[in-house]
Parts: structure tokens; C-alpha cells; sequence
């Protein structure tokens, strides 16, 4: 079994988790047997977006969304805090008002 | 075949281990109960430290007492506790198992009391020797799951394999818990979509909010700078890490602690305290008390997932080491029974780690020890709690 780099844990799953630091540029295969180029640095169990995210469209890790897009993510993107935010969050923090 | 041979109870479950527990029913009562244990590595000794009375804790005590892998009972008392001995002994005795009082004070102290209770004991074992053995397959098994000492390899390697041992497991007739509502926060929709119906899907998602209200109450909310740098970008992807370990089949219903699943398939434990005119109640405060809450709903074995490293075992059910974590796995091999850093290092999917997980539950239900049960491993926790059972609402 050639070394998967980072691990799909859904096949609806639109981010894949990186098994290993990845470097800008690294071609990189998914544990689905598909390669993707990183455009970033991505820290080791770190999220790589497997395709684009639309500003507002949801990311979708065990098949499920686990947080929304807050710009646009394209494919090979890191994901985290700085592109995304979670559901519950924002639910609460528009209840605070 | 499962080749799993295991001890008959009368009008129950049959169990895969036998053993004597030894309940103290107050603190004053652990150093003796303890003492009496030592007779014997089949005798395992437990109890609650609370003085005043405790309907969850006495209700928590009588589930274990007649818990599939227990043969025998030996209630250990002082003599003036809250908790009333001679009417949990009374419930154990419906069980169809023997069970003997001992009580500090009337026998005359530690030594006479120590006396009296390994005599006891030493009957009961006797008697435990001529349990009938009975076939049993996966389907007459209830595993439960926990993690603890997570790290981030816990969401993607050992709790997914958890999931899909868990997935083999209900597939096979198998009964399989979950516990942890707190750890699935911010998911309530998502838990609920899992529900096998409309019933089932209220009540994890009013499961699931309680532990919302419990966790923001106590301040016990928990989304770490640490979880964050390890990768985490939310809440809800937190919590789904965990909720892995149950697999991806339908839940067929809530539980409360001390409640045995209605049927097979996959359960959920709501161990949170109900809320309470006064005050919540307490925390969940230790892996322990989980494992243990696990058990109290009839679990043969629990499956614990660990990336930073975990020692503990569990009274009366054997506990499954499975660790996420390459390093930790090397370092504290002695302590691991599967290792799952194997898919972090791209050697195995998470699917064939999944399988070795199956049939490690099927051999330790045939009787091979787990590390922690070989090692001696014997925790438990009770905490005073309040909780109505879901059968009661």
C-alpha cells in the first residue's frame, strides 16, 4: 500500500486530514487513491480542502458539515479558523446579539 | 464460530467473565472491603463513598451487582450509612445470584468483620465454580466505547476504527453504547438525524442539549487553544472526532445510567445529571466514571481510545486499549492492545484496524485478558449524581 499523505474519513468528505507536515507546492495523495496539489504549508492533522468551498458553503468532514466557509476556499487550500467558522458559534453569538 | 464460552444467569445475559464484587456502601466501610479482596484476584471490590443517601449511586450499585459478569455479591457496610444494604441485597437476590451482608459494627470491628466477609466470600466462590457454561455469540454482546487522554490523532485514526469494529459489531446482532453527550456538543441536529426514528431523534437531540446547558453552566465548555493548533477548526468537528467512535449505524435509542439497551444495535448513554431545582449537579470527572457508567449498562467490554496515552482498566468488564498515536503506541506498548497509529502512518486503513479491533472484542469475550486486566487494572468511580431514568420520562 503506497503511504497515504492525508486521510479521507468520508467520501462525501470536501477536506482530507494530513497525516504529515505538508509543504507549498507537494503533490499529495489521498487515502481515496486521488493526488491534490497543496497551494500552502499544511500542519501536521490539519485540513487540506480536497475541492473548492464556496464563500458560505459547508465543510464537509465524517460527511457532515462541521463549519462554513467564510471566503471562498479553493482546492489544495489549508483549512481552519482564519477561512472557516463553526455553525454553533455563530448561532450563539447571533442569539447574544 | 465465536468460540466464546460464557457463564449462564439466571433470566439474564449471560456473562463472559465471573467474578465477586465486593460493594463498600460508604467510605468507612473501603478499607475493609478492600482487605477482603485480596483473598482472591476473582474478587473485585468497589463502592460508593457518600454518607447521605444517593438514589442514582444505590440504583448505579444494584446495576453492577447483577451485571452479566458478576457470580456473587458481598455487601460491605458500617452499619449507619444512608445507603441501605439489606434492600440492595434484596434486589441482588431477585437476580438469582447469591449475595451476604456484612455489617462493621454488629460483626465487631475490622478484624471480625474482615473474618466474616472472606468466609462469605469464600462460600460464594464455591458455589460460583459450578455456574453453568453456555455458548454465546456476537450478537449476545454489549460493548461499550470511551476515550480519554485524546490527542489529534484521536478524531482520525483510533475512533474511526472504534466505529467500524463498532459498525462489525451491530452488523453482526451485536449491542454496542456510546456515552460522552458532552463531547458531542453543538452536533444536536446531526446526532438526532441518526435517530432510527422520530422518537429516538428527540430524544438525542434534547440529550444533547441538556449537555449544551450542563457544559455552558459549569463552565466545562471545552474547545482548547490546544485543540485548535492540533488542527481542530470547531466545536462541531471536535465533537464528531468523538461521536466516530460509534459508527455510522442507526441509534436505536437513549439510555440512562444503570438502564440496559431495549434491544440490539447501537445505543446512546446519557450519563449527564438532569437538571435539578437546586443546582445541576455534578460533573462527569474522570475517564472512570464513564467506563464505569458504560458497564452499569450491561457492557461485556469497553473499547477505549487514547492518543496521548491511558492506563486505566475497569472492575467487572475488561477494558480494550486503542491507541491513535504511532509515538505514544511505542512507548506504552505494554498498555495498548490495538495499535491505530498504524493508519496515521498510512500502514493499514482504518477499516482493517477496525477489523482487528472486532476480533480482539470477540477473543477477549473468549477469554483472553486485555492488557489492563492482566496488569491488575481495577478502577471504578461513583459520584453523587441526580438522574431520572430515561424509562421514567
Amino acid at each position: 500500500m503506497p503511504q497515504a499523505m492525508a486521510l479521507v474519513l468520508d467520501a462525501a468528505d470536501n477536506v482530507a486530514v494530513a497525516l504529515d507536515e505538508i509543504l507549498p507546492g507537494a503533490e499529495l495523495r489521498l487515502s481515496t487513491g486521488e493526488t491534490i496539489s497543496a497551494r500552502e504549508q499544511i500542519p501536521f492533522a490539519h485540513k487540506i480542502a480536497r475541492s473548492s468551498i464556496a464563500a458560505g458553503g459547508a465543510v464537509l468532514k465524517y460527511g457532515v458539515p462541521i463549519a462554513f466557509a467564510t471566503q471562498t476556499i479553493e482546492a489544495g487550500a489549508w483549512v481552519h479558523g482564519h477561512n472557516s467558522k463553526s455553525y454553533f458559534v455563530a448561532k450563539k453569538e447571533a442569539q447574544a446579539g | 464460530m465465536s468460540g466464546i464460552l460464557g457463564y449462564a444467569r439466571q433470566g439474564g445475559r449471560p456473562g463472559i467473565r465471573n467474578v465477586l464484587v465486593s460493594i463498600h456502601t460508604v467510605e468507612c466501610s473501603a478499607f475493609v472491603s478492600q482487605r477482603i479482596a485480596e483473598m482472591d484476584p476473582r474478587v473485585h471490590a468497589l463502592g460508593f463513598p457518600g454518607c447521605y443517601r444517593n438514589e442514582y449511586a444505590a440504583r448505579l450499585m444494584t446495576a453492577l451487582a447483577t451485571h452479566p459478569n458478576v457470580g456473587a455479591v458481598l455487601l460491605v457496610s458500617l452499619g449507619c450509612e444512608g445507603t441501605d444494604a439489606g434492600h440492595m441485597a434484596e434486589a441482588i437476590r431477585t437476580s438469582g445470584r447469591p449475595v451476604e451482608v456484612v455489617r462493621i459494627q454488629e460483626a465487631g470491628g475490622t478484624l471480625a468483620a474482615i473474618e466474616q466477609g472472606r468466609a462469605a466470600a469464600a462460600r460464594m466462590l464455591g458455589e460460583m465454580d459450578r455456574t453453568q457454561r453456555v455458548p454465546m455469540s456476537v450478537s449476545d454482546l454489549v460493548v461499550g466505547t470511551e476515550c480519554g487522554g485524546s490527542d489529534a490523532t484521536s478524531g482520525i485514526a483510533a475512533n474511526p476504527a472504534v466505529g467500524h469494529a463498532f459498525d462489525l459489531l451491530a452488523d453482526g446482532g451485536g449491542t454496542v453504547i456510546i456515552e460522552e453527550t458532552l463531547e458531542m456538543i453543538g452536533c444536536a441536529e446531526i446526532v438526532a438525524r441518526r435517530g432510527v426514528n422520530g422518537d429516538v431523534a428527540r430524544r438525542l437531540r434534547e440529550a444533547v442539549e441538556k449537555a449544551e446547558r450542563f457544559s455552558l453552566q459549569i463552565d466545562q465548555f471545552s474547545f482548547a487553544p490546544g485543540n485548535h493548533e492540533g488542527g481542530l477548526t470547531t466545536i462541531e468537528e471536535k465533537s464528531m472526532g468523538a461521536f466516530a467512535k460509534c459508527g455510522t449505524r442507526p441509534v436505536q435509542g437513549v439510555i440512562k445510567v444503570a438502564e440496559r439497551p431495549g434491544g440490539k444495535g447501537l445505543y446512546v448513554l446519557d450519563s449527564v445529571p438532569d437538571d435539578h431545582p437546586f443546582l445541576f449537579g455534578y460533573s462527569n470527572p474522570n475517564d472512570s466514571e464513564g467506563i464505569l457508567d458504560l458497564i452499569s449498562c450491561g457492557s461485556h467490554i469497553v473499547a477505549f481510545t487514547t492518543g496521548r496515552g491511558s492506563v486505566i482498566g475497569s472492575v467487572i468488564s475488561p477494558v480494550l486499549k486503542v491507541c491513535g498515536n504511532p509515538k505514544t503506541y511505542a512507548r506504552m506498548s505494554g498498555d495498548m492492545d490495538v495499535n491505530a497509529g498504524r493508519i496515521m502512518t498510512g500502514e493499514a486503513s482504518i477499516e482493517e484496524v477496525g477489523r482487528e479491533i472486532f476480533q480482539s472484542i470477540v477473543e477477549i469475550a473468549a477469554g483472553r485478558l486485555s492488557k489492563s486486566e492482566a496488569l491488575g487494572h481495577r478502577e471504578y468511580f461513583i459520584p453523587y449524581k441526580v438522574q431520572d431514568l430515561c424509562a421514567e420520562v
